[in-house]
């Protein structure tokens, strides 16, 4: 049916070395877990990961999360309005700028949310439950970033005439 | 949270006086401010039909036009003093600079002190749609005094609302004006008296209630609340909220907000003497007083504090304090439905750091009751403190080891606590290749407690209870002490086993290229038994089943209780992705557990897990077009033939504003539920908006919207109409709003936005993703704007 | 500077053609110079007229007539135009055709100026062209300062 396992891809020869900022001026985990993704595909990061920005001017790949928000909303009450169920959303601007500023990932929002469950008269274990699923939506949020700069490179490599 | 900002699209495309011909064109991107202070360096070119005078002092004739910097001045003629640099203007006057644009009868001014007194004015904002008409501006520099003066945002021949003053003082560098003994007007109708009024006048500043907020229900009464904007610096400023409420009495809100390098926060409270609702409410027959329930007589209030600050590129300081003064101060003050959704309140406040292989905290977390229906019992403990550390080290590209490690005090108001710590270091080995990937990741968990006696007392009795229940014999105190021990602890290694194949393959759907994935994943997990009914049980219960739950190393959310497991996780995923963008147009999951054994480790009154086979799990997320974004996700247990969950939520968006979302989630024993709501702009004028959120468990409307939104050039009215459950007893409450949006100068009459936005996710585009949990670093320059328990 | 009457004219240039008996008219012609006190004016043509011995009436023309003369204030004034008509009696200079008049203070520029040497009054536009002056900055001036 067409499916075939995947090759080994190569980011483009011409990327060159690549650097991964966040929006936030202090220390950002998702950076620092999409860098190491970008790493094992083979990129050269730019600088180890996350430290000083380099001093080097001269304009380097950079995949840029241009804002990272969270939401915690009650997405189900009960009938004496007291809320059920939460749903945790975690949403991502990102883009991924070659060094001569074009677009190799044009700017993109992705959006992950999972949804727990607060029954309203024992609130005991919520609080490590959402912070159980902060830590996987992160997780999540890198491979889901690192699959779509994936794919299109791979659709680059596949047809790079387009 | 900040306001949807005002959308000046209805208006007519040229300005209320449009700019003078030959007048030279603001440089664009300059501030006013900016151009102001070049203008004293620049030359000033008179020109005029005819020059007289002397050469200090020229009178020019005729069409003159006087300009200097982007200041032009017109008139039919003009004196000017080359010595004291002051001119005298008649006739037919034009003046124009980058922040004000007039048409008058005469002007006087200062070139030097760049003052200027203008006469009979007609004047429009450049930066904005403020215009209007004064007997006489002062202008000096960015100030201008306006007097007896009208001010709006309508066009002149379709004056929707109009702002009359004795004075405004305009100042455009900062953006403000103040009115002093304003009467606000709709049409022709005074609506208005406002003896002082402080607005923007451009889109830097947008600060929220400044107009008093109106309102009447059955619960308070006539509600008014006169903000009072006070504008102590420029980087922290305070608003007073007097609130008066016939049926209740007299409330005082404050806010005070700061900003500063490094970090920003906002104070807020409100206090209340005597609240006359209590008494009534004591006063009524038949009633009886809940433990809980505040004592009439005291005053009340909240009291909430948001800050963080950052201390350096790793460590940042975060709190997020919440006080009410009683149990039902939600349910009395809030008019939302989600305004007292919550049964607790929440405080936490620590630090936290982030570096290239670790995390760290240490934290306070504290909770308080916030429904009265509720006890203080039932809240969680409260962990004061608790810290945290994360290590993960890769080694090379095979290696990876790490731990986590955590230590909390837990502390309860009425019931006994104790200490934890757990460790657990880990070993893992991420082998891969191109289109697979094997994880073995070894851990070794040692969790340890100190318990009060109280507590150990309470344990071993409950396990002597269970040892005779399936026993016999007779709980005796030496049974009891036997299984009393204040120190327990649990330790056990803990093996899994992360594998996955990727297949890809071409495909065209519609003209895109796609790239369409196959991925099969096994999770293989093996833990041994461990007895734990000896440990309490903190701030741990069992996952929630989902398709997460197939990839983690434990049934329970925290370390009091580590299961035991022999079991393999089946899973397989496809995804479309776009290769254009990499945009995921399709991404659906199924998997199953399957338990080789029994797993003995359970929770208080938890049922344990027998061998066979988990429930069946299905997530799905489709977006057909990049407006429509449906998420299904279904639940099927094989063992009892029963679905355990199923929720379905569609959400589109129209191409400018307008947002419709459809959900249903139906949750075996728990709830059965419908929601449908809509933003939906019919004209750009005009729009609707809805609200239906059902409890089929229930067979009741828990919250329906309807209400309509007229907008125009200047002036936007919300009218809505809101029935929702306003207290625990399920009593629902009607509540009808109307707001007048004098768009420029703010909304006065109950604040409809707000509901909305709680109401309608996505209302506000922005709200799609709203705000961190308080435990996870926000962006530091993200608005932190948490769905407040108190709205 | 309103002393310049009183001092004596000298007037000199390539070549002269007329008559010198005190009612006539005589020309001069290339590179013009006419000094008195601290009133320059310099041109390509420029023709005297006389009544009964005193100079009563000049008119200089030329690829733009230079004028350079010292106001009372010690600030100097420069002008240039395509014809300057000096009248002597009545003390008034009118600069004809794209005249530009400069001084410490800014400059003014037209197509037609009476400008009275006594009273300092200026008189220009009003036939349809457009009078133009143009005054530096505050600092500019000082800068330049009158000292």
């Amino acid at each position: 049916c067409g499916f075939h396992l995947r090759s080994k891809i190569a980011l483009p020869a011409d990327l060159g070395p690549v650097r991964v900022t966040a929006s936030g001026s202090s220390y950002s985990e998702l950076a620092t877990s999409v860098a190491r993704g970008l790493q094992a595909a083979g990129a050269t990061l730019d600088t180890g990961i996350g430290e000083e920005r380099s001093t080097s001017k001269e304009p380097i790949a950079t995949l840029q999360i241009v804002s990272e928000r969270w939401g915690d909303l009650p997405i189900a009450i009960d009938a004496v309005g007291r809320a059920q169920e939460y749903n945790l959303r975690y949403a991502v601007v990102f883009v991924f700028k070659k060094a001569d500023g074009t677009d190799l990932v044009p700017r993109q929002v992705v959006e992950l949310s999972r949804d727990y469950v607060s029954q309203p008269d024992n609130a005991t274990g919520t609080t490590t439950e959402r912070e159980v699923l902060a830590d996987e939506l992160r997780r999540e949020m890198a491979a889901s970033i690192l699959r779509r700069v994936d794919g299109v490179v791979r659709s680059g490599q596949v047809n790079p005439a387009r | 949270a900040d306001e949807k900002p005002e959308s000046w699209a209805l208006c007519p495309i040229q300005d209320v006086i449009p700019a003078f011909g030959g007048a030279p064109e603001p440089t664009f991107g300059t501030s006013p401010q900016a151009s102001r202070e070049q203008r004293v360096e620049q030359p000033t070119s008179i020109e005029g039909d005819q020059l007289g005078g002397t050469e200090s002092n020229l009178e020019y004739q005729g069409n003159v036009a006087l300009s200097r910097g982007d200041q032009f001045l017109g008139a039919d003629n003009l004196k000017y003093d080359q010595e004291k640099d002051t001119y005298v203007a008649e006739g037919h006057i034009r003046y124009q600079d980058a922040g004000i644009r007039l048409v008058a009868d005469s002007a006087r001014g200062d070139q030097n002190a760049d003052s200027h007194q203008i006469d009979n004015v007609r004047y429009q904002l450049v930066s904005r749609r403020g215009n209007g008409g004064a007997d006489r501006i002062d202008m000096r520099g960015p100030q201008g005094q306006l007097l007896h003066s009208t001010y709006s945002t309508c066009d002149p021949d379709d004056r929707r609302w109009d702002l009359r003053a004795r004075r405004i003082d305009v100042n455009t560098d900062d953006g403000w004006g103040v009115a002093r003994g304003a009467t606000i007007r709709l049409g022709k109708v005074p609506v208005l008296y406002v003896p002082y009024l402080k607005f923007p006048i451009d889109d830097q500043r947008h600060t929220g209630l400044l107009y008093p907020a109106i309102g009447l229900s059955g619960r308070n009464g006539f509600d008014y609340t006169q903000p009072i904007y006070l504008n102590l610096a420029p980087n922290y400023d305070a608003t007073l909220e007097p609130r008066i409420m016939t049926d209740r009495g007299f409330q005082l809100g404050a806010e005070f907000r700061y900003l500063y390098e490094n970090g920003r926060g906002q104070i807020e409270g409100a206090w209340m003497e005597r609240d006359d609702l209590l008494r009534d409410r004591a006063n009524e027959p038949g009633y009886v007083a809940d433990p809980d329930e505040p004592d009439p007589d005291a005053g009340r209030g909240y009291f909430s504090f948001r800050g963080n600050h950052r201390i350096n590129r790793h460590w940042q300081a975060r709190a997020n304090l919440t006080w009410l003064s009683d149990a039902r101060y939600q349910e009395d003050f809030g008019n939302s439905l989600y305004g007292q959704a919550s049964t607790s309140v929440t405080s936490t406040a620590g630090i936290y750091g982030v570096g290239e292989y670790w995390s760290a905290g240490a934290m306070a977390e504290h909770w308080q009751l916030s429904d009265y229906t509720s006890s203080e019992l039932r809240l969680p403990y409260n962990r004061l403190p608790r810290v945290y550390a994360r290590w993960e080290r890769p080694w090379n590209h095979w290696i990876v080891t790490g731990a986590y490690a955590e230590a909390v005090m837990f502390q309860h108001d009425e019931r006994p606590g104790g200490n934890r710590v757990d460790i657990r270091p880990y070993v893992s080995f991420p082998l891969q290749g191109a289109s697979w990937y094997v994880t073995p990741t070894l851990a070794y968990r040692h969790t340890e407690y100190r318990l009060e006696g109280e507590l150990a007392d309470q344990i071993a009795t409950r396990r002597a209870n269970d040892y005779v229940r399936e026993n016999g014999g007779t709980v005796t105190p030496e049974l009891i002490a036997g299984f009393r021990d204040r120190a327990p602890s649990r330790s056990l290694p803990i093996g899994s086993l992360d594998a996955g194949v990727y297949f890809d393959r071409e495909t065209e759907i519609k003209g895109n290229q796609f790239l369409h994935t196959l991925e099969p994943r096994l999770f293989y997990l093996n833990a041994p038994y461990r007895e734990q009914d000896g440990l309490p049980i903190f701030d741990t219960r069992p996952f929630n089943f989902s398709y997460g739950q197939l990839f983690r190393d434990n049934r329970y959310t925290g370390p009091d209780r580590q299961t035991d497991a022999n079991q393999l996780t089946l899973a397989l995923s496809t995804r479309l992705l776009r290769q254009r963008d990499g945009f995921e147009r399709l991404s659906a999951s199924i998997g199953q557990i399957r338990y080789f054994e029994d797993s003995r480790v359970t929770a208080p009154n938890e049922v344990s897990l027998e061998q066979g086979k988990s429930a069946w799990v299905v997530d799905t997320n489709y977006a057909p077009t990049d407006r429509w974004n449906i998420g299904a996700s279904y639940q099927w247990d094989p063992k009892f033939r029963r679905e355990d969950l199923a929720s379905l939520r569609a959400r589109y968006l129209f191409p400018d504003d307008g947002i419709v979302n459809i959900t249903y989630r139906r949750r075996r024993d728990l709830l059965e539920q419908g929601d449908f709501s809509f933003l939906y702009p019919v004209t750009p004028a005009w729009s609707v908006v809805g609200r239906y959120y059902h409890s089929f468990e229930d067979d009741k409307m828990l919250e329906g919207i309807a209400g309509v939104q007229w907008d125009s050039c200047c002036l936007a009215v919300r009218t809505l109409v809101r029935r929702y459950v306003r207290n625990r007893e399920g009593d629902m409450n009607t509540s009808f709003q109307v707001e007048f949006v004098l768009k420029g100068l703010g909304s006065a009459g109950q604040d409809t936005e707000r509901t909305l936005r709680r109401a309608i996710l996505g209302y506000y585009r922005d709200d799609l993703y709203l705000v961190p949990p308080s435990n996870i670093a926000p962006a530091p320059d993200d608005t932190n704007n948490a769905p407040d328990p108190i709205p | 500077k309103s002393s310049d009457r009183n001092q004596d004219m000298i007037l000199d240039s390539n070549r002269t053609e007329g008559v010198l008996d005190g009612n006539s008219t005589t020309t001069w012609i290339g590179n013009v110079n006419l000094k008195q006190g601290t009133l320059e004016i310099s041109a390509e043509r420029a023709e005297l007229t006389q009544r009964n011995g005193d100079p009563s009436h000049a008119v200089f023309t030329g690829k733009q007539v230079k004028m350079r003369q010292q106001l009372d204030d010690g600030g100097w004034m420069d002008a240039q135009a395509d014809r300057v008509e000096y009248n002597m009696a009545s003390e008034t200079i009118t600069f004809i055709g794209n005249y530009t008049v400069k001084s410490d203070r800014g400059s003014n520029t037209g197509q037609r100026m009476v400008y009275n040497t006594v009273t300092g009054n200026i008189q220009s536009g009003g036939d349809g062209t457009r009078v133009r002056t143009v005054i530096k900055p505050k600092s500019a001036q000082d800068a330049q300062g009158k000292n």
